[in-house]
């Protein structure tokens, strides 16, 4: 179907999602195709209502989103692949959301997968030479923003295994996380220690996976689960530690960071505040990155993201719980997917059908994903009428 | 890939002096800013009225980390210090970090510019990195 006359709501009509984990001799074409199928059969819509395609990937080589539609049928419907690292998912919903508010489209489905290594990420976004001399270390950026933090506001390495204690506890009850156990704090701050002072239990794996959202054009019904609010920003030249991993930089200490500024985006978009959100899914891409996020979201106070996690505020059965999907720590970063595995997590958070990870009375969610290049994606959902 | 500058391969063309050791980035003429590696644009104003300025060999620690894991297109010894280092013209940049122990790394403590060999026994390869200074 075509655009339809008239201002739209952006309904999230159905979501599907691949698990996140080691899937051998399944494809991340393979996997996206499933969760696009869980999606539909969610929605309620047919494949060939379909007006449009956008997957997201960053590891799927060429023409993932075309090989998607292979699957499922070659309708003739247009097809964007998009890459934005880890955030490539987030930014697939932004695209989704801009074509059915322009009229250009009503239905278009997001999908993001991934299927990576194990261990490092290669990456190409360093130049030869980075990588040569030692700077290409893709962990290091977050090492090194945890160990500022810690300097400037005495967060400790006990609160950093406080955030991988509580979202492993969380992915207990996550059957489609890729590590679902507990583990004890000593556990975590005896793990090998790989960018001081991140250990390995504090730091996401690179996995497999995708997740894939149904986004309509039309007028919400009670209950329906609508995206109301987007950021969308990449850092500037006035930081000097992030995601952009700028090899140079000035310092200004007065300018908001990426996150920063993609939330507040957000929030004006939606025309409310964080102290309106009732849940999260931001990107613990490493227990310090959730830390710091928890503060650049408005959750809490800078500096006071250590002690937010310490509270027990940010656990289920807190003040506003984070990651309660178990979060990548314990699903695991599948990149081009986990963007869309927020947003799988929000949605059944809104709709009440997470089980014993159900956050009560979830109204208004959110979620923040960070990629390479200081590019962060946050979306604010609402359940319709509530 | 190696570019040879003399007889000894470096990490790249253009970004180090070797006697005295010194780091080149540049000076804009229009906003008269500072930036580093030098490029073709000035990275603030896109002015391409760009002079060449070596960099400060002096500098106070912003962040650190210690890698101890392998790193892709890396074959200099692990584990090894990396981080930012705040330079007097205001500016930060990402290097490597040295020190004896490592774990003698802080935040604001002063570095001094140094040349680095960040291949292995077989295939030298000069870099640039921040020493630690003695106390």
């Amino acid at each position: 179907m075509t655009a339809v006359p008239g201002r739209h709501d952006i309904v999230v009509s159905g979501v599907g999602m691949h698990p996140f984990g080691r899937f051998d001799g399944k494809s991340a074409v393979q996997m996206g195709a499933g969760a696009v199928v869980e999606a539909l059969i969610d929605a309620d819509v047919d494949w060939d209502a379909v007006d449009a395609l956008y997957c997201g990937h960053m590891y799927a080589n060429s023409g993932a989103g075309q090989r998607i539609a292979d699957l499922l049928g070659l309708t003739g419907l247009p097809v964007i692949n998009v890459e934005n690292a880890c955030s490539s998912g987030g930014l697939t919903v932004q695209l989704a959301r801009q074509a059915i508010a322009s009229q250009t489209h009503r239905t278009v489905v997001a999908v993001g997968v991934d299927k990576m290594a194990r261990s490092v990420m290669d990456t190409d976004y360093f130049a030869t030479w980075r990588q040569r001399a030692g700077h290409a270390v893709n962990p290091a950026q977050f090492a090194l923003a945890i160990r500022r933090h810690m300097h400037e506001y005495g967060t400790t390495e006990d609160q950093l295994a406080m955030v991988v204690v509580k979202n492993h506890r969380h992915s207990v009850h996550n059957n489609r996380a890729m590590c679902r156990r507990e583990f004890s704090a000593e556990e975590i701050l005896n793990s090998r220690a790989v960018v001081d002072p991140l250990r390995l239990l504090m730091l996401c794996a690179p996995n497999e996976g995708a997740a894939a959202a149904v986004l309509t054009g039309r007028s919400a019904c009670p209950g329906d689960i609508v995206l109301i609010g987007q950021g969308l920003r990449t850092a500037k030249r006035d930081q000097a530690i992030g995601e952009h991993m700028p090899l140079f930089s000035h310092i200004d200490e007065h300018s908001p960071s990426v996150t920063r500024r993609a939330a507040m985006e957000a929030y004006a978009t939606a025309g409310l505040g964080p102290e309106d959100i009732d849940v999260v899914e931001l990107h613990d891409a490493d227990a310090g990155t959730e830390i710091i996020s928890t503060e650049e979201l408005g959750l809490c106070e800078p500096g006071e993201g250590g002690q937010l996690v310490a509270s027990g505020a940010t656990a289920l059965g807190g003040r506003i719980p984070v990651n309660a999907s178990g979060g990548l720590l314990s699903k695991g970063e599948p990149a081009g997917a986990s963007g869309l595995g927020q947003v799988f997590e929000i949605v059944q958070q809104l709709r009440g059908s997470c089980g014993l990870r159900q956050v009560a009375d979830a109204r208004i969610g959110l979620t923040h994903a960070l990629g390479a290049g200081g590019n962060c994606s946050v979306l604010i959902f609402r359940r319709h009428g509530a | 890939m190696s570019h040879m500058q003399g007889e000894v391969a470096v990490v790249v063309e253009g970004l180090l002096r070797l006697c005295p050791p010194r780091l080149l980035g540049a000076h804009c003429q229009t906003c008269d800013r500072v930036s580093f590696p030098a490029a073709q644009w000035c990275p603030y104003c896109r002015s391409a009225e760009l002079e060449s300025r070596w960099l400060s060999t002096t500098g106070t620690i912003f962040s650190y980390t210690i890698v101890r894991i392998p790193v892709p297109g890396y074959t200099g010894p692990v584990p090894y210090g990396l981080g930012v280092v705040e330079l007097p013209e205001g500016i930060c940049i990402n290097s490597v970090l040295v020190a004896d122990p490592l774990e003698a790394l802080s935040i604001g403590a002063p570095v001094r510019f140094c040349l680095l060999d960040v291949g292995n026994a077989d295939e030298p390869l000069l870099s640039y990195g921040y020493k630690l200074e003695p106390r």
